[in-house]
């Protein structure tokens, strides 16, 4: 799958999780620029997003991604 | 050799005392001799020897069990098979919790903790599940590993410091650097200033009222409870400020652990500004493993379905929340005290906070407060200082049932401490509760200038005579209106204790 693929269902993941149509997320999107995307937050999303890839993020990811673009690479690698 | 070994034994070096200083000074200048890849075997005999004359020999020995499991289960994991890799896991993770749990809550046995090991175990126990989980290979030279397992600034009270983020600073070659060492040192100043001028001052005031809190009442006891905040913080914080200029003047840049907290204006934000690396070590090896396991997920899944998308989202991660903050008020000291005043009561302002946040938004907007003027900040950020407060008056009592009754006697109605008499009656004359207001007012203002950047920037951006005043000045101050010297021994710092 193609990195723009990924970003284009992953955006929809974040628009539906936040209940907000307006948020386009980029490589360089980080917690900061969404104000509910929260520590609390963020393994929920993360559920959210290995259940519309089909994956499941090992520990060391979770907590190591610090964008999305990192978030992409790491969905990306277990596409391949 | 027996006396020599009972004196260190005995001896307990402090990081306010003329030998730590002493100590730095000789550690930093070997460090910058050392050619850099014997720098790290330089960290790591220094760490040995602080440890030893902080803690004895008893420290360096339980610190060594704990880290040689941890240096060999971590190669374990990386060398070997998944069936192995459990055991090299799980074995020096059972073996430190045990020892913390031993030493540290005396359940069992009457035993002297090792010094710094609340600190030193979540550091430990950071690099072994790092490498479990894959995020680096372990290290295979002892003294990488002892350098930084060990790092003597942080055994005194942390920060609880990543490998990851202590290894990059060795990525490049560590030179002597002039504005690192000056700004470390500039740093340790102002860590000195904040536990040597105001925290030892509040500290009286404190004491007296706690230590004889039946006698006192109403506005007395709220003035004490208040006066802790800025003791605590300023003796953390001030410890933090010695811990990092040292390392700074090192080259070695650790992540801050505080970041001018009483400018929160929410319990969330406060807790990313306030002993930030505790708070993130529970998140990232408690809570997000927690959140992940089947049975959270389900249990979010339902909350959802129940509660509807927004709501549900919220009250799913309760159960988490509650998890966490229990452990971090335990990891305080084990007694109900510390898992009341500095865990479960936070997550009970958070989840009030959320559960209020909807109905609140729409009395703003009928009220037509808007959230981002002015004097709503600053009155939100009132609110997040008192209910900080409001748990330190358990953190600080002797028991439960101590905080409760001072609860009790603040409602009491006594104003007598707006009086000369009253406001002296606490341990402090009018000279030393001017030097403290004074200095406080100076780390409220300074704390103002943190906000738009580093403040040893803009001071180093001034010109010569300007900077030279300004830095003379906390030095004067320092060792003018310093609580130290013959007669006084200023108190340990009041996170060494746990």
């Amino acid at each position: 799958m193609e990195r723009e693929e990924i970003f284009g269902r992953l955006n929809e993941v974040f628009c539906e999780y936040f209940d907000d149509d307006d948020i386009t997320v980029t490589d360089e999107t980080t917690a900061a620029d969404i104000e509910d995307w929260d520590s609390l937050e963020h393994i929920n999303l993360l559920v959210a997003i290995e259940r519309e890839f089909g994956i499941k993020f090992t520990m060391g990811e979770t907590s190591e991604m610090k964008n999305v673009g990192e978030m992409v690479t790491a969905i990306s690698e277990h596409l391949k | 050799m027996r006396i020599l070994f009972d004196l260190i034994s005995e001896y307990q070096m402090s990081l306010i005392s003329a030998e730590f200083l002493l100590f730095i000074f000789a550690v930093i200048f070997v460090y910058y001799i050392f050619p850099a890849k014997a720098k790290r075997i330089w960290i790591s005999v220094a760490n040995l020897a602080f440890l030893l004359f902080a803690g004895g020999a008893y420290s360096v020995l339980l610190w060594g069990v704990g880290a040689a499991a941890v240096y060999l289960g971590s190669l374990v994991i990386s060398k070997s098979g998944d069936s192995l890799k459990k055991i090299g896991f799980w074995c020096p993770l059972i073996l430190n919790v045990v020892i913390l749990f031993v030493t540290r809550y005396q359940y069992f046995y009457k035993v002297r903790a090792p010094f710094g090991v609340s600190f030193y175990t979540l550091i430990l126990l950071s690099y072994l599940i790092d490498v479990y989980w894959g995020k680096f290979e372990a290290v295979e030279s002892p003294f990488e590993f002892v350098s930084y397992a060990g790092f003597f600034p942080a055994m005194t009270s942390g920060p609880i410091i990543r490998y990851k983020e202590f290894n990059a600073n060795f990525k490049e070659k560590i030179r002597p650097d002039y504005k690192k060492i000056t700004f470390g040192i500039e740093r340790i100043i102002w860590g000195f200033f904040k536990k040597l001028v105001i925290s030892e001052r509040l500290a009286i005031i404190v004491n007296t009222v706690y230590g004889d809190y039946e006698n006192f009442s109403g506005l007395y006891i709220i003035f004490a409870v208040i006066c802790f905040a800025f003791q605590l913080y300023t003796d953390f914080s001030g410890c933090m400020d010695i811990v990092l200029g040292v390392s700074e003047a090192m080259g070695i840049t650790l992540e801050e652990n505080f970041r001018t907290p009483f400018y929160a204006a929410s319990e969330s934000e406060l807790w990313r500004r306030w002993h930030i690396s505790l708070g993130t070590w529970f998140k990232d090896y408690i809570m997000y493993p927690l959140q992940k396991t089947d049975l959270m997920v389900k249990f979010s899944d339902f909350c959802r379905k129940k509660f509807g998308r927004k709501a549900g989202k919220k009250v799913g991660v309760w159960p988490g929340l509650l998890i966490l903050w229990f452990l971090i008020g335990y990891w305080h000291g084990g007694l109900l005290k510390y898992v009341i005043g500095s865990g479960l009561l936070h997550a009970c302002y958070m989840i009030c906070g959320q559960i209020n946040e909807p109905w609140l938004k729409k009395l703003h907007e009928k009220v037509g407060i808007k959230a981002d003027t002015k004097w709503y900040v600053v009155f939100c950020r009132v609110r997040t200082f008192l209910l900080l407060c409001s748990g330190f008056v358990f953190f600080r009592a002797d028991s439960t049932v101590t905080a409760l009754n001072m609860y009790r006697g603040m409602f009491s109605g006594n104003v007598g401490i707006f009086s000369a008499e009253g406001i002296t009656s606490l341990g402090l004359d009018v000279p030393d509760i001017t030097v403290a207001f004074v200095s406080l007012f100076v780390l409220f203002v300074a704390e103002l200038f943190m906000q738009k950047g580093s403040i040893r920037e803009q001071i180093s951006e001034m010109n010569i005579i300007a900077k030279s005043i300004i830095w003379a000045l906390l030095i004067c101050s320092v060792m003018i209106f310093g609580m130290y010297g013959p007669g006084f021994s200023a108190g340990s710092f009041i996170y060494q204790g746990f």
